[in-house]
């Protein structure tokens, strides 16, 4: 039975390229061809390929996520993400999009055919020259995101409570209402936390906590 | 670093020249012959090997990466640690700090 690919590039001369070459060195069907982000995802909740491929530089919704979206919906949906060669940010942003593997655009076509066949049997596939700096860029995110936690965990309970407020758009007078404290103890609060988390402003503060999930981010409050 | 990380770390030789020779890669020092022949996920590993990454690290990313068990990521480590150390690619120093993180 033919494998059913979806092919998503802003260009059409790749798109079909791409798709010729498939289908002319496997068992490939092509059943979509998208343009953009929003249409990739669209054809692939609609029709169901076996495997997307998806260009990481998609107009409207990125290929990244769209790849993020694809596989939210629809997880049996494998996705090769191709860009740039050398793109370890966009190699790195489609892993953690859920990507099941990722070629770069300097690859000739014809290896396209074996990526697939890799992919569709389980492989995870990363350009072998570019594993060890994806490998140093996950050990250096990890490491960032411990460092965090490790000034998190200096936080006071209250001055998380007041974290908390902050994410929700408080200034240091609603924080006080909300807390029934003085507008002065809040300020001082706010003052600590932000030197413990050792950054400079509240909306750093607040990037922070939302970045890493200590707060989510949500209406903003009314006092 | 935390307080647990380990005194020593493994570090690249840094005079030795990478080349690439499809999914082989060849490291040699300048003017000296025949190098070592790496496969790429040997030579990832080498490049790891920066003075300020602890195994333990390595083998989280792997994990991460490839979906692996924790045990079968620590003993792929292990043993290409030490390889890499027996054929005097890689040498064990005090962690240093790491720079441009």
């Amino acid at each position: 039975m033919a494998t059913r690919v979806l092919i998503a590039d802003e260009h059409r001369l790749i798109r079909e390229a791409v798709a010729e070459a498939l289908v002319a060195e496997a068992a490939v069907n092509v059943v979509a061809e998208a343009a953009d982000g929003y249409r990739a995802v669209s054809d692939a909740g609609s029709l169901l390929p076996d495997l997307a491929l998806i260009n990481a530089d998609l107009p409207g919704l990125s290929g990244i996520d769209a790849c993020l979206a694809i596989k939210s919906s629809s997880p049996a949906v494998s996705v090769i993400v191709f860009s740039h060669s050398g793109d370890a940010d966009a190699l790195l942003s489609a892993i953690e999009a859920g990507a099941d593997g990722y070629f770069g655009m300097e690859e000739e076509l014809a290896a396209l055919v074996g990526a697939l066949e890799r992919v569709l049997d389980g492989e995870f596939l990363v350009p072998a020259h570019m594993l060890g700096q994806l490998l140093q860029r996950l050990i250096r995110r990890r490491r960032r995101s411990e460092g965090a936690l490790e000034r998190y965990l200096r936080l006071t309970p209250r001055e998380r409570e007041v974290l908390a407020l902050l994410v929700e758009g408080c200034d240091h007078e609603a924080v006080a209402a909300a807390l029934v404290i003085s507008p002065q103890t809040a300020r001082t609060h706010i003052q600590n936390l932000l030197r413990k988390l050792e950054v400079h402003s509240r909306l750093e503060a607040v990037a922070l906590a939302v970045d890493q999930g200590w707060v989510e981010a949500g209406a903003p409050r009314r006092v | 670093m935390s307080d647990t990380a380990p005194l020593t770390v493994p570090v690249r030789r840094v005079e030795l020249e990478a080349r690439h020779d499809g999914e082989r890669v060849w490291l040699r020092e300048p003017g000296k012959s025949p190098g070592h022949m790496l496969n790429t996920t040997a030579f990832a590993l080498w490049e790891l090997c920066d003075g300020t990454t602890a195994p333990h690290e390595m083998v989280e990313a792997i994990c991460i990466l490839f979906g692996l068990e924790r045990a079968t990521a620590e003993r792929d480590v292990e043993l290409g640690l030490a390889d890499l150390t027996r054929a005097g690619l890689v040498e064990w120093r005090r962690r240093q700090a790491e720079n441009g993180a």
